[in-house]
């Protein structure tokens, strides 16, 4: 009898005390897209993008813009104008407007996402050249939610490597290791959205340069985690262009990529040997030129052109000094008495390195024409 | 003769108690405390530990091979007499409390990070003791049952990590040794709460029907364990820079956070309200011994009551403190430093007196 | 009892006061010249065997043996007493008495006849290709039902009678070379132990010797299939055959015999397997399901991807109810439905199942009153309920998953733990006449694996599976040599 009373007694408990944390789906405001910039007074302005389930709501989505201090503050804000509480464990995209990369320590503005446990390390961050606001309050006719709209975007050009995929979690890897650089995609909206390319960012996370989507799949070729087509155009210098229409033109698409990459450290500076193989499958050719008799040749020339190719790119990075590829890591694992040295300042090193690019083509078939 | 033969236990299950005992919220959070201490040699660690653990399991079994029906309790009156062997037995009691305790925190901890951040930390605390209670209530057998099936439930979650392979590193793991020997031997403290556990053999080895297999079970399952922390540790190494991985206090669930499933988001949440199962095997398995070693204390055959008391006592005691995670980590360093007292110096010692007691007491042992 | 036939009838008669049915048929045995009388309960006894066997011989003339019956008669069982009680219960369970002038004894004749249905196919648990038998209220018909089957001489019956009025016959059934004998001793001191009235049925007498009454879930096999009851004789159980129900006891069990049926066997291996763990998914299902979805949808929303979502919070936007009582609601109009389904005849039958469609179906989710995703929920947890071949398991897990949904509730994620933790933590516990229930999962065993998750071909079983602890462990030819393994 006694037992009875007491288990009574703990479960009214239960009943009464349990139920603090429940909110049901219906009563949150999901936040998918967010963004951050820095408005022309030089104040940091957040915006947030949320679906609205009503049916009587003509809009698809609601959108806030405030100057608050932190993000969190502006989620606190947010909840004072809409419908339901808000919760941040869905964004699906991050949009960081370029004004925020001509400081350092913008990163330190993230925080929220990596705190909380409920929020998630998936979103994409975006660099948006212009303004995030002009961004986020364009609801195209033709497309779906804008939400929805960016995330699929990204994918399809990130599956064609025309950009790179960062998530905050990436982004937090690249931020704190010393031996890579940021990378980011890059969009811009004129009358539509246009992914440009990918923005690669300095060690303390200001703007350096942009890669245009042919750079950029160069770029994903030596990356570690390669991902994707890769479709690329080259222009053949071997081939006059006095045609009209310049048709020097030859396409290939790689669908087979390894690459090699050794370090070395002589005469007081890291030469890296970087062996690109590629098979690829040539998809179109505008000049003339028997392809069955010439594979060979034009094996070579392709490799060649590539090779100039990565040149440019590697030129690029060490005059910026950045590392987006990640030739730190190698230089960690192979070198690291010579690593430890220069970890602090590790994109100065870099650019003093000697980098070699061998690339190796292998034309596995040329389509159905000769 | 044989007062325990009731409920004597399979191998499976002594090496399921063992096992169950050691994996507990240590997991989460060592691979994190190992790149602090040894950087990316961290994993290399485990292995000196888990070297140190069976030489500890073999003196601990080489103790009781002359006393194979006693537990630790039986041995100590034995060796010391009553009120001599208190001055040990107390302490390892209290061990055992504590650990049991600290295990429980650190679960309830993660829950209201993760999942109920309002609810009341002791109302958690009371869910625990309900399982706590009919497991660790019913005696050895019983919790040698759970702790099996709870291995055989939970045995997927490892392979569950295989999903980020395809975003590691392994880069990050180069080059070995790179600071020399001295971290990795520096990682053994940091790593001792997780793979502290297998003392609770002081106390289950008397219920082993096969005692000639002990040996091969203390082998097999600190191997389990060590084989499932350095799995982790080396993923979790390969994934996160070893710049950045000290700054996540629970590496292993922020790159569950990565894995991502078509119907399923969020992975971490799912795979840490799973784990519970794996903790509770840990917190059940500890507060069996702590109540065995009151009852044997107070010289009782029934040691239920007394998990009913000492779950009380904890939620009581959380009622009262309203632990935080500085807290929990501050009892943590010290239940360690108790534990490497139980676990690796106790049976150093014993070890040699009982060596000298056979000399001069030839006759009276069998 | 005394010799005087006369005071023998006074007392029988003054005993059966109020009995009708009682008849006493005055006789003279020709071939003695004594005066005898039949007494016997008319409804109880076949007239037939009373006229042909009894009567009959009794009226012929003949020399008979006077140191085993002194007189003739064609009824094979026979037995004698002297006891009032004796004569009682042999009236009251069908036997004719013969009392004799001048006899001590009173001669007990059996005649037992009484209304009996013909075998029909077993109603809860149907099967495919196994055979269309199934057990009857007949205690002895359903002994003979089995012994078809085991025509072995090591199938031993032993014979108890519990309850103080109803004196209700019970056999228990085994192997004796398999089934172990520690258990069939525990059986029978349970059984013994029973002080009651009378047993109705075998459902009653489990409630009165099985090991936790206060589990939910089944601890024997009740079954009402002869063939499956051979099946778990041959594995080392033990049947208990209750006289007047037609379902028969087979124990011990563990939790998984209830996720076996006798057609799994019948069926090629592969397909039985994967029915097989359809089955345990079911389980789960069933256990979880509802409960899962008001976790995630009042506390864990993060874990459902952000398309789904959406389309679960646009639904549930025109509910007003919280979840639990959306989900309760349904579920709740489910167990109605079935529990009037069974109730009611087939032709009225048919009109439950419509009416249900409208409730749980379009109409509920255009009313607003629960979701299109609820709608889901339950249906494919009624269906998976219904897929667990025992029927007890399956009303033990529809009613588990009532407390599952509270929990979840209350606590989200952590609770459908806390709650799975507490389920296993009682599974474990749980024993069915000493043995563990959750065997061969815990503690575990190897060799039990092949007719547990999935079926192998039975030409691999060659084991007897040891959750039973049989005698000899192996079956078919080479066991006599390979037994005596416990």
């Amino acid at each position: 009898m006694k037992r009875t009373l007491c288990c009574t007694v703990l479960v009214l408990m239960l009943f009464l005390t349990g139920c603090t944390d429940r909110l049901s789906v219906e009563n949150v405001t999901f936040i998918l897209l967010v963004g951050i910039d820095v408005d022309e007074e030089d104040h940091v302005v957040y915006s947030l993008s949320s679906p609205v389930f009503s049916k009587e709501a003509k809009k698809k989505e609601e959108e806030l813009e405030v100057r608050a201090m932190t993000m969190r503050n502006a989620r606190e804000n947010f909840d004072r104008s809409v419908v339901a509480s808000t919760l941040g464990g869905k964004v699906q995209v991050i949009l960081l407007g370029k004004r925020i990369f001509e400081h350092k320590d913008w990163f330190q503005l993230m925080d929220v996402f990596y705190r909380d446990n409920k929020d998630t390390v998936l979103p994409t961050v975006v660099l948006v050249d212009g303004k995030v606001s002009d961004l986020i309050n364009f609801a195209p006719k033709d497309k779906p939610r804008l939400s929805t709209y960016l995330t699929e975007l990204l994918r399809t050009s990130h599956k064609r490597n025309i950009t790179v995929n960062t998530t905050i979690q990436e982004l937090h890897r690249q931020m704190y290791d010393k031996g890579i650089t940021p990378s980011i995609s890059e969009v811009r909206k004129d009358k539509n959205l246009l992914v440009m390319g990918t923005a690669l960012l300095k060690e303390d996370g200001r703007y350096a340069l942009m890669l245009d989507p042919l750079a950029n799949k160069l770029f994903s070729t030596l990356r570690e985690h390669r991902s994707g087509e890769f479709p690329i155009t080259l222009t053949m210098p071997s081939h006059n262009e006095d045609s009209f229409y310049k048709l020097n033109k030859l396409s290939i698409t790689a669908t087979d990529i390894s690459t090699k990459t050794k370090v070395k450290y002589e005469d007081n500076k890291f030469r890296y040997d970087i062996k690109v193989n590629m098979r690829v499958t040539l998809s179109e050719r505008l000049y003339p030129i028997n392809l069955d008799k010439n594979a060979k040749k034009i094996e070579k020339e392709i490799g060649e052109e590539l090779e100039a190719q990565y040149k440019l790119l590697f030129n690029k990075i060490q005059t910026a000094k950045i590392d987006p590829i990640g030739l730190g890591l190698y230089a960690r694992a192979k070198e690291y008495k010579q690593w430890k040295k220069v970890q602090d300042n590790w994109g100065e090193a870099l650019s003093k390195a000697e980098v070699n690019v061998k690339v190796k083509i292998r034309i596995m078939s040329v389509g159905s024409i000769n | 003769m044989k007062k325990y033969a009731k409920n004597e236990i399979s191998l499976m299950q002594f090496i399921f108690i063992i096992n169950g005992a050691q994996v507990g919220t240590g997991i989460m959070s060592l691979s994190g405390e190992l790149a602090a201490s040894s950087g990316t040699d961290g994993w290399m660690s485990l292995i000196i530990g888990w070297l140190l653990n069976l030489v500890a399991c073999l003196l601990i079994i080489q103790v009781f091979k002359r006393f194979p029906d006693d537990t630790v309790y039986d041995l100590l009156k034995r060796l010391f007499g009553k009120w001599l062997s208190l001055l040990v037995v107390i302490p390892i009691t209290l061990y055992f409390t504590i650990f049991c305790c600290l295990v429980q925190i650190k679960a309830m901890l993660y829950i209201k990070a993760w999942f109920l951040p309002q609810t009341p930390d002791y109302l958690i605390m009371f869910l625990f003791a309900i399982p706590t209670y009919m497991v660790a209530g019913k005696g050895l057998r019983i919790l040698g049952r759970y702790n099996e099936l709870v291995f055989y439930l939970t045995a997927w979650m490892p392979f569950t990590l295989l999903f980020v392979l395809k975003e590691c590193h392994w880069l990050h793991l180069l080059p070995l040794f790179k600071d020399g020997i001295m971290p990795v031997i520096r990682g053994v403290e940091p790593s001792i709460y997780s793979i502290l556990g297998f003392e609770v053999l002081w106390i289950i080895y008397p219920f082993l029907k096969y005692k000639e297999k002990a040996t091969q079970g203390v082998i097999i399952a600190n191997s389990i364990t060590i084989l499932a922390y350095i799995m982790a540790t080396i993923i979790c190494f390969a994934f996160f820079s070893p710049d950045e991985i000290t700054s996540y206090h629970q590496p292993l669930l922020s790159l569950l956070k990565m894995i991502e499933f078509s119907f399923l988001e969020r992975f971490d949440m799912i795979f840490l309200a799973f784990f519970l199962f794996v903790v509770s095997s840990s917190w059940i398995s500890f507060m069996f011994m702590a109540a065995f070693g009151v009852s044997q204390m107070v010289r009782k055959q029934d040691h239920s009551p007394y998990v009913a008391i000492i779950a009380v006592l904890i939620i009581v005691m959380v009622f009262v403190i309203h632990p935080s995670w500085n807290q929990a980590n501050e009892w943590q360093k010290w239940s360690s430093r108790m534990g490497i007292g139980v676990a690796y110096a106790l049976p150093l010692l014993l070890w040699a007196y009982v060596q000298v007691y056979i000399r001069f007491h030839k006759g009276d042992t069998r | 009892m005394g010799n005087e036939l006369s005071t023998k009838l006074e007392e029988v008669q003054k005993q059966f006061q109020l009995t009708p049915d009682l008849v006493v048929r005055h006789l003279t045995i020709q071939a003695t010249g004594t005066k005898a009388a039949l007494v016997y309960l008319d409804s109880l006894t076949d007239n037939e065997v009373i006229n042909n066997d009894i009567v009959n011989p009794l009226l012929s003339e003949g020399p008979v043996n006077k140191d085993e019956h002194p007189f003739h008669t064609n009824v094979g069982n026979i037995r004698k007493g002297t006891e009032w009680a004796d004569l009682e219960s042999a009236i009251l369970s069908g036997d004719t008495v013969l009392l004799i002038d001048g006899n001590p004894d009173a001669f007990f004749l059996d005649t037992k006849g009484w209304p009996k249905r013909a075998i029909e196919d077993p109603q809860i648990e149907t099967s495919l290709k196994g055979a269309h038998q199934g057990f009857l209220e007949t205690g002895t018909q359903n002994i003979a039902l089995i012994r078809r089957y085991l025509p072995d001489r090591e199938l031993k019956i032993k014979e108890l009678t519990i309850g103080v009025r109803g004196k209700t016959k019970v056999w228990i059934m085994y192997l004796a070379d398999v089934a172990n004998p520690d258990l069939l001793k525990v059986l029978e001191s349970r059984l013994a132990a029973i002080d009651v009235d009378s047993i109705i049925n075998t459902g009653e007498l489990v409630e009165y010797i099985e090991d936790n009454p206060y589990s939910p879930f089944p601890q024997f096999i009740l079954t009402e299939r002869p063939d499956s009851t051979v099946s778990q004789l041959l594995q080392g159980r033990m049947a208990v055959i209750v006289d007047c129900s037609p379902s028969v006891l087979v124990a011990p069990a563990t939790f998984i015999t209830f996720f076996q049926s006798i057609d799994d066997y019948s069926t090629r291996w592969m397909i039985a397997s994967f029915i097989r763990l359809l089955r345990y998914l079911a389980f789960i299902i069933a256990l979880i399901l509802p409960a899962t979805y008001i976790a995630f949808i009042s506390f864990n929303y993060e874990v459902i991807p952000m398309q789904l979502l959406l389309s679960i919070a646009e639904s549930r936007t025109r509910v007003p109810f919280p979840p639990l009582l959306e989900a309760m609601l349904m579920e709740i109009t489910l167990e109605m439905m079935r529990e009037s389904g069974i109730r009611l005849p087939a032709p009225v039958g048919q009109t439950v199942g419509i009416v249900g469609g409208i409730i749980i179906g379009q109409t509920a989710v255009q009313a607003g009153i629960v979701s299109n995703i609820m709608v889901i929920v339950v249906a494919s947890t009624a269906i998976a309920s219904f897929i667990i071949p025992s029927y007890d398991m399956g009303t033990a897990i529809r009613l588990l998953r009532f407390p599952m949904m509270i929990i979840a509730f209350m606590f989200g994620i952590v609770g459908i733990i806390i709650g799975l933790m507490i389920l296993v933590a009682h599974l474990v516990s749980l024993e069915s006449l000493g043995t563990p229930y959750g065997s061969p999962l815990a503690p575990f065993r190897w060799s039990d694996m092949k007719d547990t998750f999935v079926r192998i071909p039975l030409s691999k079983m060659v084991k007897r599976p040891e959750s039973t602890s049989p005698l000899q462990s192996r079956r078919g030819k080479d066991n006599r040599r390979a037994g005596g393994n416990p």
